[in-house]
């Protein structure tokens, strides 16, 4: 599916009009641009001038209706510990 | 080439379930049956359990260095079988061989990289107020997980919560794909024959919302991981909540593709074309809404359309097929329902739009332009996304 869009804040709120925030990409060659949209999308992954995502090492996990949580990096570890603080004294 | 039975594997055991009872597998590209997978019941589950209750003792005993070395051992073992395991994947799923074959392959990455991670578990000692005292946070295993994943990664989907819950000293249940059940299953062969001790990982099959509502509030059961639909992680989300359990939830997306006038479009739109048909279009992250800006419009829309044509539908097991069939006869009617909304709103079909032929779950890569907001497509009910 194609859309059209004109200004950066239009398409922004496009972007996230909808309930989901899993992954995202945009495509310029403006710095400026990819760190504003890299900041203004609501999702848990975007990708910038590629497909970039779901590698091992990286997070992988949306946020709002796509869930919370990641599969992968460091992050992905964590889901499956708990922390347990011990103190102790005099030994 | 031949397609293999697939049975539970509990307690460090291939067998059958306990009522005997098994679910037909169908090849998606010739709707022909394969082969069946055992359909678990309640008796098998208990076993699964109390085997992933004795798994946990013994896993989480088993030093990190040791797990890293039988966890790199089942990575190396993957690859070792790739013709093997890559063919079951193309048959049931539907996805093409070469495609079969990468997700077998970053399984073991991924498998590699979780089995490194465990052994930088790391903690923090925290400076005492007084002298003699040591304040440590540790970290622990969370306990014997239990693991829900779809149909469109078979493999994929459960060598990350597999490889995360191993590294990390746990044992689970893993609730694979009743579709694709075979790819999963070797992949879970895999680990048994590196080494990792009976009953750390146990696999079923099942009716999904029997299993995952006998599972979750079980009190063996310490976290839960799923990957699937919104609609349904909300369902076992509140389940797991109201059992205070920790709950990872994959759900759906609906991701948005901004091309900005500044971008090098023909570069955009070859990758987005690549990413939007890999997988035959499900996919979780599959770039959904393509947002072009005005003056580059055109462009962009011809060279995604010319990318579009060049994927040629077929039975994945052809070497010449680029784009394999859907999973299931679900995805051609949603598909066929979501092209017809939005033309019938007024979005403009570009290419595609039809089923091809009249066996097998084939569907033309499609492209339609200038789609309103309101067109179902654009809004993500549940049948308008992979999962």
């Amino acid at each position: 599916m194609i859309s059209r869009f004109s200004s950066f804040d239009e398409v922004v709120e496009e972007a996230n009009r909808l309930p989901f925030g899993l992954a995202s990409y945009a495509f310029t060659s403006s710095a400026k641009t990819a760190a504003a949209i890299g900041s203004a999308v609501e999702a848990g992954m975007v990708s910038i001038n590629s497909f970039g995502l779901a590698l091992p090492e990286v997070p992988f996990g949306g946020i709002k209706d796509s869930g919370y949580g990641s599969e992968g990096g460091t992050e992905a570890m964590e889901g499956y510990f708990n922390t347990k603080f011990i103190s102790q004294t005099g030994v | 080439m031949a397609y293999s039975n697939t049975q539970l594997f509990i307690g460090g055991k291939w067998r059958p379930a306990h009522s005997g009872k098994v679910i037909e597998v169908r090849n998606p590209a010739t709707e022909e049956v394969i082969g069946t997978v055992a359909h678990a019941g309640r008796s098998d589950l208990d076993e699964a359990l109390a085997a992933a209750s004795a798994g946990f003792k013994i896993w989480r005993n088993v030093a990190p260095f040791e797990r890293c070395r039988i966890m790199r051992k089942a990575a190396a073992i993957m690859r070792e079988r790739n013709d093997e395991i890559a063919p079951l994947l193309t048959m049931e799923q539907g996805k093409t061989l070469g495609e079969a074959r990468m997700e077998a392959m970053a399984a073991a990455d991924v498998i590699e990289w979780f089995a490194e991670e465990a052994k930088r578990a790391y903690g923090r000692l925290i400076p005492a107020r007084g002298p003699g005292i040591y304040q440590l946070a540790i970290k622990e295993p969370v306990g014997p997980v239990a693991a829900f994943t779809p149909w469109n990664f078979p493999i994929n989907q459960v060598v990350r919560k597999l490889s995360a819950a191993l590294g990390a000293g746990c044992s689970i249940i893993v609730k694979a794909p009743e579709e694709t059940p075979a790819s999963p299953a070797q992949l879970i062969r895999a680990f048994a024959d590196a080494g990792v001790p009976d009953g750390v990982i146990n696999l079923v099959y099942g009716v999904p919302a029997e299993i995952s509502e006998y599972l979750i509030p079980h009190p063996v059961i310490r976290k839960i991981s799923f990957t699937g639909s919104t609609h349904v992680g909300k369902q076992l989300n509140a389940l797991a909540g109201l059992h205070m359990k920790r709950a990872t939830m994959e759900l759906g997306g609906h991701a948005p593709a901004i091309i900005f006038k500044d971008a090098d479009v023909t570069s955009a739109a070859k990758i987005l074309a690549a990413a939007k048909y890999r997988n035959a279009g499900q996919v979780c992250i599959s770039p959904t809404r393509m947002l072009v800006q005005d003056d580059v419009f055109r462009e962009f829309v011809d060279t995604f359309v010319d990318s579009a044509k060049s994927f040629k539908v077929g039975n994945g097991l052809d070497p010449e097929s680029k784009m394999g069939s859907l999973a299931n006869p679900r995805r051609v009617t949603a598909i066929e329902g979501m092209v017809q909304d939005a033309v019938g709103k007024g979005a403009k079909l570009e290419t595609g739009g039809k089923r091809v032929g009249n066996k097998g779950h084939f569907f033309e890569p499609t492209v339609v332009s200038d789609v309103p907001k309101d067109a179902r497509a654009m809004n993500g009910s549940r049948s308008a996304r992979s999962r």
